[in-house]
């Protein structure tokens, strides 16, 4: 294995190692527009030169994304040759820029930027008139394409071929006419096509969804973990003014590497839609009016309490959602089957197209964590799929559902007419929590804190991004809060952290999880992890 | 020999020239390796490269339309502008250029009566004008290239012979 030395520090790597990949381990960054490591090395935007000090080249820089580290091999990164190759590079790149960076939304965020504020001049020596390209040409619905600002570094043609697998983008024209295209006609089809936006190092690529909306730096940038299907992509959430303003896919080598689907990307406006709950709604008379949580809460308690007391666990259904963490899933069925017994219990799947990269078929984001933890029906219990009819034969006589509705099902939405009572928590107003005795006010992904285990065993965090509306409240928050009343005598849960220790505790598969370090990676859970070394 | 126009109407290989095409993909390991030769083949049979024939054309080699768009906009010998029935190309280069290659085009231009950085075709479709990178024949700047024949110092005055040549030759 050759041993190279980088700025004076020596480091062994594997045979066939570039010298950037190699500084990346020692936490040297090395300048970069076209070079990315989830893409072919294309080396044409020479920003990336060192000076090589041995072996001796004929010339003592060259690019370091296309140079093999050898034995003995000795690599300068900052030294005055190669900040000198790098401001020549920098002097030609910005040649024919528009420099409009007050009105890109790149700015801020921009490699043509940063590298100009490392090795750039203060003054253009160009005095002639700038090459003039195609302004906002719409490559699809919801990527815009600024051929001034283009560098052609190519990213975004080489994610399509190599990543995207359609090579729907090329480099048309030749010298300073090329540009970037779609064929005559066309627009770009696949799925993860945004990730062309985030590829871009500038402003050529911008979002049309996230355009003019905000300057990148007043955004609140909250990891998280996307929850619209079971691959759970670790994302970057960029909040402001309480609003999310946009998510963008955050590296995670074992979830999702650099990528994220464009579905995911855009699918967060209902967050922000005019049907939020911001109250507890508690019937009274026939309609359901506005109430105080903590009140709605023991309301919800006293009815499923009753209810038991009277008639037994056995007429009670508790419907769970795969979408909720795996911390309120545990405390949701610490309640129902714990407390209250219930033999009765289900997810709702949810399911739809997938393909052999990200998007998975299956469209709960915690399908996995719901069955680990223990949400499906016991052995003759009734599941969903009887649920309607069970109500019909009087089998059935109350429903618990917690962050999930039926409003896909019309004989389970009419069957909860007939019940003796309904709670729902949920984060929005359904057609099912418009029939409940009792609607708690949940949240939303964004609103709250936890973890979902995904598709794979990968255990990965959601993060507070924004306040919930009102007083909609974190559901574990009201779980821990139907716990206590149910359990006066114990200490509540309703932490994330101590739920989760908890879960660890009680479902072997999350014990060696240690939810702290979940903050910015994964961590498996046990009977994946122990399946995939099979 | 007048070549018969076939009109391109998006089908592909256009009926008359699947033989042709078919022929020159069986000369290479890869489809995709002949898309420069077919890209060629087309520019000699319709004068550009026709729009219409970019999609079917990446169907027949197993690329996409982008791809092919890529390489026809690259190569200056391909064009998506009809030209004329004789091409010239006027060389711009350092030697021609000392050599008086701008007093050549200017009066090609004028006995044409088209312009070259416009791209334009002589009304009866018989010639268009280009301006040229380095063409290889300093020597006798400055030259022209016109159906495939070098004319090697020319003048404003020879251009006309170079013209009746071209004409006498047909297409």
């Amino acid at each position: 294995m050759p041993t190279l030395t980088i700025d004076g520090r020596e480091i062994t790597v594997e045979p066939g190692t570039t010298v950037i990949r190699a500084a990346e381990m020692l936490g040297i960054h090395i300048p970069r527009y076209c070079w990315h490591p989830g893409l072919s090395i294309a080396g044409n935007c020479r920003i990336c030169q060192v000076e090589v000090v041995k072996p001796k080249l004929r010339f003592p820089c060259t690019v370091s994304c296309n140079l093999v580290a050898s034995d003995g091999m000795e690599i300068l990164t900052d030294s005055e040759a190669a900040r000198k190759a790098r401001a020549d590079v920098m002097e030609f790149l910005l040649l024919n820029h528009p420099l409009d960076c007050p009105i890109c939304d790149q700015a801020g965020e921009c490699l043509l930027q940063e590298y100009s504020y490392a090795v750039g001049r203060d003054k253009s020596r160009f005095d002639e008139e700038k090459v003039h390209k195609s302004k906002r040409v719409r490559f699809s619905e919801e990527i815009v394409y600024d051929g001034e600002r283009c560098i052609l570094c190519t990213r975004c043609v080489r994610f399509m071929k190599e990543v995207a697998g359609e090579e729907q983008l090329a480099v048309v024209e030749r010298g300073d006419h090329a540009e970037i295209a779609v064929a005559y006609g066309r627009e770009l089809t696949s799925p993860y096509s945004m990730n062309i936006v985030d590829l871009c190092p500038v402003g050529a690529l911008t979002s049309a969804d996230f355009r003019f909306k905000s300057r990148v730096w007043f955004l609140t940038n909250v990891p998280s973990t996307c929850t619209s299907c079971a691959r759970g992509c670790s994302i970057t959430v960029g909040a402001r003014w309480e609003k999310i303003q946009r998510l963008t896919p955050r590296e995670n080598p074992d979830v999702n590497r650099w990528w994220m689907c464009d579905h995911g990307r855009l699918n967060w406006k209902y967050v922000h839609a005019p049907d939020r709950l911001g109250k507890a709604l508690v019937k009274d008379a026939g309609r359901l009016a506005p109430a105080d949580t903590d009140e709605a809460v023991r309301r919800a308690h006293q009815l499923v309490n009753r209810f038991v007391t009277k008639r037994g666990a056995d007429g009670l259904f508790g419907l769970v959602s795969a979408r909720l963490t795996n911390e309120e899933i545990f405390l949701a069925r610490e309640y129902l089957a714990g407390v209250a017994g219930v033999k009765n219990l289900d997810v709702r799947p949810r399911t739809g197209e997938g393909d052999d990269f990200l998007i998975t078929a299956d469209k709960n984001p915690n399908s996995l964590g719901a069955s680990l933890i223990g949400i499906a029906p016991e052995e003759g219990a009734v599941g969903l799929e009887g649920f309607a009819e069970a109500v019909k034969a009087g089998r059935i006589r109350g429903a618990v559902f917690f962050g999930e509705d039926v409003d896909h099902d019309p004989e389970a939405l009419a069957a909860l007419d007939s019940l003796e009572f309904l709670v729902v928590m949920d984060y929005h107003l359904t057609e099912t929590a418009r029939k409940a005795d009792v609607v708690l006010p949940g949240v939303t992904w964004a609103e709250k804190e936890g973890t979902i285990t995904n598709v794979d065993g990968w255990v990965s965090r959601l993060n507070r991004a924004i306040r919930p509306p009102g007083e909609a409240r974190p559901d574990l928050s009201l779980l821990g809060g139907l716990l206590a009343a149910a359990r006066p005598e114990e200490e509540g849960l309703d932490r994330p952290e101590a739920v989760f220790e908890a879960l660890g505790k009680a479902v072997p598969a999350f014990a060696g999880i240690r939810y702290a370090d979940l903050y910015s990676r994964s961590g498996r859970v046990a009977v994946k992890a122990a399946a995939a070394a099979d | 020999m007048e070549t018969k126009m076939g009109e391109a109407n998006g089908a592909f290989p256009p009926e008359h020239l699947r033989e042709r095409f078919d022929a020159i993909v069986a000369r290479y390991p890869r489809r995709t390796a002949a898309l420069i030769p077919i890209l060629m083949a087309i520019q000699e049979e319709y004068r550009h490269i026709p729009r219409e024939h970019i999609e079917g054309l990446a169907e027949y080699l197993g690329c996409t339309p982008a791809h092919v768009l890529g390489v026809i906009t690259f190569y200056t010998m391909l064009s998506q502008r009809k030209r004329g029935r004789h091409h010239l190309y006027v060389c711009k280069t350092l030697s021609c250029h000392l050599r008086g290659a701008g007093e050549v085009l200017r009066a090609l231009e004028e006995k044409l009566g088209i312009r070259a950085d416009r791209g334009e075709v002589t009304p009866d479709g018989e010639f268009s004008l280009e301006t040229a990178e380095c063409l290889g024949l300093c020597e006798q700047a400055p030259c022209i290239l016109a159906d495939g024949i070098r004319f090697g110092d020319v003048t404003p005055e020879t251009v006309g012979r170079i013209i009746d040549e071209l004409k006498s030759r047909g297409a």
